[in-house]
């Protein structure tokens, strides 16, 4: 049914391979440098020309991250099939890019923004509070994404150099340096046209990554009769974790595109993009290739995976295979093992590695992105209107470098110190998806704000204001994290009860804490607004 | 009006297609030598793709503004 694996000695290949990547990006950053013009719209938003081709795969690319190459196959091999429907989250994106993207484009256009905050607090006349809290909410995005990208580059190193002491933390290291530099010296200009090199690595990785797996069977016959042999639990909802309940998959599906969308990263691919024809292409692309790839590529690494190397299900949960190590690794390991096999020693150590660096690709270009947009709310949003409001663009943009630098380390420190086992929060940073769901339950809290500005116009400062800190205070404590810093509470006490209640609410209807945010962030802006709007008739 | 139908046709989609409509493929069974539930994802990702293509063809595409002008 299968091929034989074999462990082969990748040699030079690999170094020689990622090391040219590596450079290739920094003479990216180079360039954009070079054809830069001086001030913050060209950094931040490169001049707010860009065409419909880079529009399309810087859209994607910050869309993608790790989680396509690692998180996606890693949970296709821990839940099975459930994910292919996970994948229709996909198209959701798709539809906001068009529908959110245009009126966030047009707004850009007319009132000269460069980050959401600039918008949203325009929009509802709240210079400060709206300004901090919209900050925040880009911070608990940014920080977690990039997090998860830094892991990823640990992770790689793992797999492609183990039994080092330390490869792990040089992996991480490494990713995380390349990419704040390139950012530094090139700004917008530079992370799009990285991102543009690595959306093309990282599409043609998730689909050479199906292939290659279908192939290692011996072809679409052996594959299916190999799949089926599969658990019935991982052939159907809600998983083999159990987790994935039809409640818990629709809000996912529904709210997790919409964060990915909304955040501050993406909001400024809108503001530079040429125009929204533009958009209409980067959303039509977005639809029919990722969600494509998503189903034909990623798909059947995970079920071949569970096929290769069966699960060890028991009541005490659901582990990988002991050669897997952890589930975010199979597509890894399968290319590592795979390849050579199927296209001899050195072609196959070549393509292993390729897909490698179509993994660094998709956790770099989301970390550029991310950072570069964390850059631009710290230095706009923070320090040019409460600290230094008279600093000149030539020093914003320096300040900005010096934020990149800073977010990087402190993501940076997080990882290195939270992959400890005796970190309480080695558990929280186990597998990607679960940071990247993590990230997704702040951002999507800005989506009632985002609809009324753009469409209904109904709302207001006070209802905006206390709607979105209710939403993000109510989103964390749905969250994991809020779960493992309760957990260390005296039994009795308030907090052990509160933690009571939202376990039981969360059992009663197991929705992802994005929508447990949702519901009490819309309710506050939608009342709050109305009692406003007529306390407003009545003294008219 | 045409953009609040086309929100309304894709969230109902959805719900078909992530929500209780999946209780109707729920099933440990194999069609086309794939599993039922991954059939019923690939399937609506014809669909999804069918009401981008019309959208964009139908809808979005006159929204475009003339060269050289702004939207």
């Amino acid at each position: 049914m299968m091929l034989a694996q074999v462990s082969v000695s990748t040699g030079i290949i690999p170094i020689a391979v990622i090391a040219g990547y590596l450079l290739l990006l920094l003479f990216l950053g180079w360039l954009g440098h070079h054809r830069s013009v001086a001030g913050e719209e060209d950094y931040y938003l490169a001049g707010r020309g860009q065409g419909w081709m880079i529009s399309t795969l810087t859209i994607m690319a910050t869309f993608l991250s790790s989680f396509a190459l690692l998180g996606a196959p890693g949970m296709v091999y821990r839940e099975g099939v459930v994910f292919a429907l996970v994948s229709l989250n996909v198209p959701i994106a798709g539809f906001c890019i068009y529908l959110l993207g245009k009126r966030i484009w047009q707004a850009g256009r007319d009132g000269g923004y460069v980050t959401q905050a600039d918008m949203i607090c325009d929009h509802y006349q709240s210079p400060v509070a709206l300004r901090l809290l919209v900050t925040l909410v880009g911070f608990l995005f940014v920080v977690p994404y990039v997090m998860m990208q830094i892991k990823a580059g640990g992770d790689l190193a793992n797999v492609l150099f183990p039994g080092g002491e330390y490869t792990f933390e040089i992996g991480a290291i490494l990713l995380a340096l390349v990419t704040a530099a390139y950012i530094m010296v090139g700004g917008m200009r530079s992370v799009a046209w990285t991102d543009a090199i690595q959306c093309v690595l990282l599409l043609a990785g998730m689909l050479l990554a199906g292939l290659a797996m279908i192939v290692s069977f011996g072809g679409p016959q052996a594959f299916s009769e190999g799949i089926a042999e599969i658990p019935e639990s991982s052939l159907t909802l809600p998983g083999n974790t159990g987790v994935w309940t039809i409640p818990f998959l629709f809000s996912v599906c529904l709210l997790m595109p919409i964060g990915g969308i909304i955040q501050p990263a993406q909001w400024m691919r809108f503001y530079s993009a040429s125009g929204p024809s533009a958009l209409r292409r980067s959303a039509l692309l977005f639809i029919l290739v990722l969600t494509g790839c998503f189903l034909f590529g990623i798909m059947p690494v995970g079920l071949g995976g569970q096929a290769l190397y069966p699960l060890e299900i028991s009541e005490a949960g659901v582990s990988p295979a002991e050669e897997v190590g952890s589930f975010d690794q199979i597509l890894v390991l399968v290319a590592h093992k795979n390849m050579p096999v199927l296209f001899g020693e050195t072609a196959g150590a070549l393509i292993s590695t390729l897909l490698v660096v179509a993994i660094m690709a998709a956790s770099m270009s989301t970390a550029d992105s991310n950072l570069h947009a964390l850059s631009a709310l710290l230095t706009r949003d923070l320090y040019s209107h409460f600290f230094r409001p008279q600093a000149k663009e030539a020093e914003r943009v320096w300040i900005g470098r010096f934020f990149i630098l800073f977010a990087t380390t402190v993501a940076l420190v997080c990882v290195l110190v939270g992959r400890q086992p005796e970190s309480s929060f080695a558990s929280f940073m186990e597998m990607i998806v679960d940071l990247a769901l993590f990230a997704v339950a702040f951002s999507v809290q800005l989506l009632p704000i985002t609809i009324d500005i753009l469409y209904l116009k109904r709302g207001t400062k006070w209802g905006a204001i206390l709607g979105l800190t209710t939403g993000l205070l109510s989103a964390f404590c749905f969250t994991s994290l809020f779960s493992l810093a309760i957990g260390q509470v005296p039994e009795g006490s308030f907090a052990a009860s509160f933690s009571d209640w939202i376990a039981s609410a969360k059992a009663f209807l197991p929705m992802h804490a994005a929508a447990w945010g949702l519901i009490p962030n819309f309710l506050v802006f939608s009342g709050i607004s109305l009692i406003q709007r007529l306390l407003q008739a009545n003294n008219d | 009006m045409k953009e609040g139908f086309l929100a309304m046709l894709v969230i109902l989609c959805l719900v078909i297609a992530v929500g209780p409509g999946v209780l109707l493929v729920n099933r440990a069974e194999m069609i086309g030598g794939i599993p039922l539930v991954y059939a019923w994802g690939i399937a609506w990702y014809f669909i999804f793709s069918g009401i981008a293509i019309v959208a964009n063809w139908k809808l979005w595409s006159k929204e475009d503004p003339p060269k050289g002008g702004t939207a």
